[in-house]
């Protein structure tokens, strides 16, 4: 019998990810900016999966699109929401998982697993940007700072600026009279790296938290958020070696299940 | 530790938690709402929320809470009940007890005092029943006139603060009624009494360190009191009326600083808890004791929340000709109801009257504080300065 | 299909004539030819012979046939049939702008009159088509003061601006003899002040019959939800909860007891078999679920993919019948112990004994609290509900959104998370993966 090729998508509001699966094993992943058009994004990613695979489109068995352009992929078989793709992700990188926290571009979503990464309960924070990618790239911008370098300049600081306001519109004024005050930008930095933990927290604690703890998302590579967030669920956050593809990753894995069943 | 009884609303009868012996505790939340969390939805009254977070956290109490005596005001405070048994009520050991607090629609209505009577009556017996304590019209009668001392003494502050709005920090008097709705009001009164006592010797002239000197009779808290109660700095701003729903100690501040002087308010943690007047309705009253005290608290100016929109106008409008308001800051919690709404009906009737309104929305919390100072610094520039004294 | 909602929206494209076009009993006359045409197409007669009774009292209370009433949900509204008056559901009525697409401008200019966003958008339509001078002008309006914090406070503002009484009932949040004499005491004080407003007599036998047709209607909508027990579901849920015009207004009125016993007879020949198409299910059912609160009216695409992903809505809160039968020859106390009945006023661990019985009592998969935004009643226990029915194993999902304004919400968000809740139901169903 050949062994079954599958393909995950993850049609994120920022990055579009593609994961190309055989048999559990991980023949290729890309990253790539969504930009205007998530139908195109989403054929360029995959196209770009299977060419670093050797691979045509038509050896692939089967593709599942999530995230939230999961509706414009016309060529994947199905859809299934990018919860249930974090949840099977995480499950498959680290099996004793139980709550899995996704801060991504749009939302943030804390989720809850069982030990073969079913979900069990989920939240999701989608009301505003506040707490979300999209906040620290609003901040970023206005701190003058490319989003990847707010880790490095959290680790500067000597303490956080108080930022109180959870509304990003709010938290930006904050931000500009705090930058007129002279405080030091490190400083600034940490204290949105707190209240994006501290709402994040709020939510995980809703659910309910349950170890251990997995983050997943692009926020995930912020190692400032990171520490916070841990700091405030006084839990080990362990990280994905890779925290942007667990979306598509879990797409790939449900892929090959639910294709193993169809053709039994 | 020591354990307490908390409540929230203004319409509370702490006069019942007296007689029966049992110390109470006003919960008026913080800055802290984290621990509502799990229990209370982000859309729900944030005050609610930071008392709920306060209570469990037993936060600035120094004692815990035995339980809480809500009113039925609101969907809020129902859930804020909801909320505390489900957080501590398992075990039947914390006592969760919803008052009826009928609406009075502006009417003078009899079968409404019955009703607030009867649910008075019932409280004192669960209250009874759970505390082990026995009733007494004879400690009722003594809860009853000390807690209308009390009042009185702190009407008299207010009295001064509308004549001298330059010398009194509003937020200052606010901590003094917050206190009051958490000490034993016989060890509170005679403080009070000292407090106002060298406030009047102080006079009109700016001599606050002359009141610091006569004290002494007043002990330390007297002495911690005329502290926060003393304002400092600019006072060239207009006089205003705050009304609404409360607003927090740090607002009041930025009026101040800003030179604005808050010659008035219609605050449920402030002036609102002084206004029930047992003396007026202990005659009328008969024997009954319960109807003498649903008559006090229901006979009161009315709360947005008693569906009393005519009289409460009515009432204002009263309220800015004694304090010779020049403007009003009308305050909403995000999420409360009652203010919301009743904002849509004021602001047209005051539009009307030729009183200038500012629409103050908070979080109940210091977040916003920042935004608000350019709305209050804009709107007492459009006000210009202080009437004449009257 | 001809579309009812197509044809009004055709009748209103022109805002500057709405008032004309509404209080016009032409407009009546086509809409009733329209709504004939129709009758073949709704998935239930019941809902055609709802329309034609809505329609009918809608132009009674724009052509001004009859004294007007407002009376929000609720209420009940038995007194208002029991003098021969003409109840109006300001709640209802904003639900159907919303549907017609008005929804966005009409609360618009309620915001405008100084409602803020964070209030109810029910309220703030009412709110924006009353300022507009766009709802039938009430002699009075009636409101209740138990389930909902706001209707009465709109209530009490918009009897200033049209210059009548607002006639509101308090009701207390502990039950007791007492309790339900003072509100029996108040109904017939609304009941009083009310024939004296409108200029009727107050006529105990009316008030009686109006409270037997009440009672039936009750009847009725427990044997239909008897029926409903039946797996696979004899009926949508998402028609269902086309009925609050029902639940909100007609309670007291002979239609509605008509309407009622007619929709359990059409629901008992389909349980039998002998629907129109010979079936019983209306459609694949995968998942039952209960539905908590209300739905989006504005055009969302929600409910269809629930019903497209084979989820069902074996029964909705708002359909239970929670309160007893009623005696026509008590009318005051029966109304006020049926008003005082409802399990959301009442500490909100009833409201979870409720809905546990029902989940149970439905065979449901999976519970929905839909949170309408500016509802403190429900929404301000999703979370304390979700706790407690999932400790007692229910898949509860609390879904965020608003009934009325589509504008705030993220619709991709919510159709996620609906998604991601039905792939919950599929794992537990099948025990295993998707």
């Amino acid at each position: 019998m050949r062994l079954m090729i599958t393909a995950g998508i993850d049609v994120g509001s920022l990055s579009t990810d593609a994961v190309l699966m055989r048999d559990g094993e991980t023949l290729s992943q890309i990253i790539i900016n969504t930009g205007a058009m998530a139908r195109s994004a989403a054929e360029r990613a995959f196209g770009l999966a299977l060419s670093a695979a050797g691979l045509r489109a038509s050896d692939v068995d089967a593709v599942i699109a999530t995230g939230y352009g999961r509706m414009s992929v016309s060529f994947a078989d199905s859809q299934v929401t990018e919860i249930s793709c974090h949840g099977r992700g995480s499950a498959w990188l680290s099996p004793k998982v139980r709550t899995v926290i996704d801060i991504g571009g749009q939302d943030s979503k804390a989720i809850r697993i069982d030990g073969k990464g079913n979900v069990v309960d989920f939240l999701m924070n989608d009301k505003c940007a506040a707490g979300t990618g999209r906040f620290l790239e609003v901040m970023a911008q206005r701190l003058e700072l490319e989003l990847a370098e707010l880790g490095r300049e959290d680790q500067q600081a000597a303490r956080a600026a108080q930022i109180s306001s959870m509304c990003t519109v709010f938290a930006e004024s904050e931000v500009v009279s705090l930058i007129a005050q002279g405080v030091p930008r490190p400083e600034i930095v940490r204290g949105l790296h707190l209240s994006i933990a501290e709402r994040t927290a709020g939510l995980a604690n809703r659910l309910g938290l349950a170890p251990e703890v997995m983050m997943t998302g692009g926020v995930a590579k912020n190692p400032g958020v990171v520490r916070a967030l841990s700091e405030k669920l006084g839990a080990k956050i362990i990280l994905p070696p890779e925290p942007q593809i667990v979306g598509a990753l879990g797409a790939a894995l449900i892929a090959q299940q639910k294709h193993a069943r169809q053709s039994v | 530790m020591e354990t307490v009884l908390g409540w929230v609303c203004a319409y509370t009868p702490e006069e019942v938690f007296a007689a029966l012996g049992i110390e109470s505790f006003r919960l008026c939340g913080g800055e802290n709402q984290a621990s509502a969390v799990q229990y209370l939805p982000v859309n729900l009254c944030p005050l609610a929320r930071a008392c709920l977070s306060e209570g469990l956290d037993n936060a600035g109490t120094g004692a815990s809470l035995s339980g809480v005596v809500l009113t039925a005001s609101c969907h809020a405070l129902v859930h804020l009940a909801n909320a505390f048994q489900h957080a501590r009520g398992g075990n039947g050991q914390f006592f969760v007890h919803l008052l009826d607090l009928p609406r009075t629609f502006g009417r003078e209505d009899d079968a409404a005092c019955r009703a607030f009577a009867a649910a008075l009556r019932d409280l004192a017996g669960r209250l009874g029943e759970f505390y082990g304590a026995a009733w007494s019209d004879e400690a009722f009668l003594t809860a009853i006139d000390k807690q209308q001392q009390v009042r009185l003494l702190l009407r008299e502050l207010y009295r001064m603060r509308r004549e001298r709005p330059e010398q009194f920090r509003a937020a200052g008097l606010l901590e003094v009624v917050r206190a009051a709705g958490r000490t034993r009001k016989e060890e509170l009164a005679p403080v009070l009494n000292s407090l106002v006592a060298s406030l009047q010797d102080a006079g009109s002239g700016d001599n606050w360190d002359s009141a610091q000197d006569g004290m002494q009779d007043g002990g330390p808290a007297a002495a911690v009191f005329l502290e926060h109660l003393r304002r400092q700095g600019s006072s060239l701003g207009p006089r205003l009326l705050v009304t609404g729903n409360s607003l927090p100690p740090a607002y009041f501040d930025l009026i101040e600083d800003l030179g604005g002087n808050v010659v008035g308010d219609d605050l449920c943690q402030s002036y609102r808890y002084c206004l029930p007047d047992t003396e007026q309705t202990l005659d009328g009253g008969g024997r009954d004791l319960f109807m003498t005290l649903a008559r006090s608290y229901l006979r009161r100016p009315a709360c947005p929340r008693m569906l009393a929109g005519a009289e409460r106008f009515a009432y204002l409008q009263a309220l800015i000709r004694e304090c010779q308001a020049q403007g009003v800051v009308y305050h909403t919690l995000k999420f409360c109801d009652a203010s919301i709404y009743e904002y849509a009906l004021l602001r047209n009737r005051f539009m009307e009257a030729g009183v200038p309104v500012l629409y103050l929305e908070t979080e109940y919390r210091d977040a916003g504080l920042e935004q608000a100072r350019t709305r209050i610094q804009a709107f007492l520039e459009v006000l210009g300065p202080p009437t004449e004294k009257y | 299909m001809m579309d009812v909602e197509g044809f009004m929206r055709h009748m209103l494209w022109d805002r500057r004539r709405w008032n004309r076009v509404l209080s016009s009993p032409l407009t009546y006359t086509l809409l009733g030819g329209v709504l004939r045409l129709t009758r073949g197409n709704w998935p239930l007669d019941a809902m055609y012979q709802m329309g034609v009774f809505a329609f009918n009292e809608t132009g009674r209370a724009y052509v001004g046939k009859a004294p007007v009433v407002w009376s929000s949900a609720f209420f009940p509204v038995e007194l208002a049939w029991g003098l021969g008056l003409c109840p109006f559901s300001p709640e209802v009525a904003a639900a159907y702008i919303a549907t017609l697409g008005f929804g966005e401008e009409t609360m618009s200019m309620g915001e405008q009159a100084g409602y803020s966003r964070d209030i109810c958008s029910f309220h703030r339509c009412i709110a924006g088509a009353a300022s507009a001078g766009n709802l039938p002008r009430p002699a009075a309006l009636l409101a209740s003061t138990h389930l909902c914090d706001g209707a009465p406070l709109l209530f009490q503002n918009l009897a200033a601006l049209y210059g009548a009484p607002l006639l509101a009932l308090d009701i207390p949040y502990n039950s007791s003899p007492e309790a339900v004499r003072y509100v029996a005491g108040q109904l017939e004080q609304v009941w009083l002040s009310l024939a004296d407003v409108t200029g009727q007599r107050p006529d105990r036998d009316k008030l009686a019959e109006a409270v037997r047709c009440s009672e039936r209607f009750r009847a009725q909508m427990q044997r239909v939800n008897e029926l409903r027990c039946r797996v696979p579901s004899p009926v949508s849920g998402n028609d269902m909860l086309g009925f609050i015009y029902l639940f909100f207004v007609g309670q007291g009125s002979r239609e509605a007891a008509e309407i009622a016993a007619g929709l359990a007879k059409e629901i008992e020949r389909r349980v039998a078999g002998l629907g129109r198409s010979g079936q019983t299910g209306t459609q694949t059912e995968k998942y039952r679920l209960l539905w908590m609160h209300l739905k989006p009216y504005y055009n969302n695409e929600l409910m269809k993919f629930v019903e497209q992903d084979g989820g069902v809505l074996a029964m909705e809160e708002f359909s239970h019948v929670y309160w007893t039968p009623l005696d026509p020859e008590q009318p005051f106390l029966s109304l006020a112990r049926k008003t005082m009945s409802h399990f959301a006023f009442k500490p909100v661990t009833e409201r979870i004994r409720v809905m546990a019985e029902l989940a149970r009592k439905y065979r449901v998969d999976g519970i929905v609290h839909f949170s309408h935004h500016g509802c403190r009643t429900a929404s301000g226990g999703a979370l304390m509900i979700k706790e407690a029915l999932r400790d007692e194993g229910w898949p509860v999902l609390v879904l965020e959104g608003d009934c009325i304004d589509g504008r705030s919400e993220a619709c991709g968000g919510m159709l996620t998370r609906m998604q991601a809740f039905l792939e919950i139901l599929q794992e537990r169903k099948l025990g295993c993966a998707l």
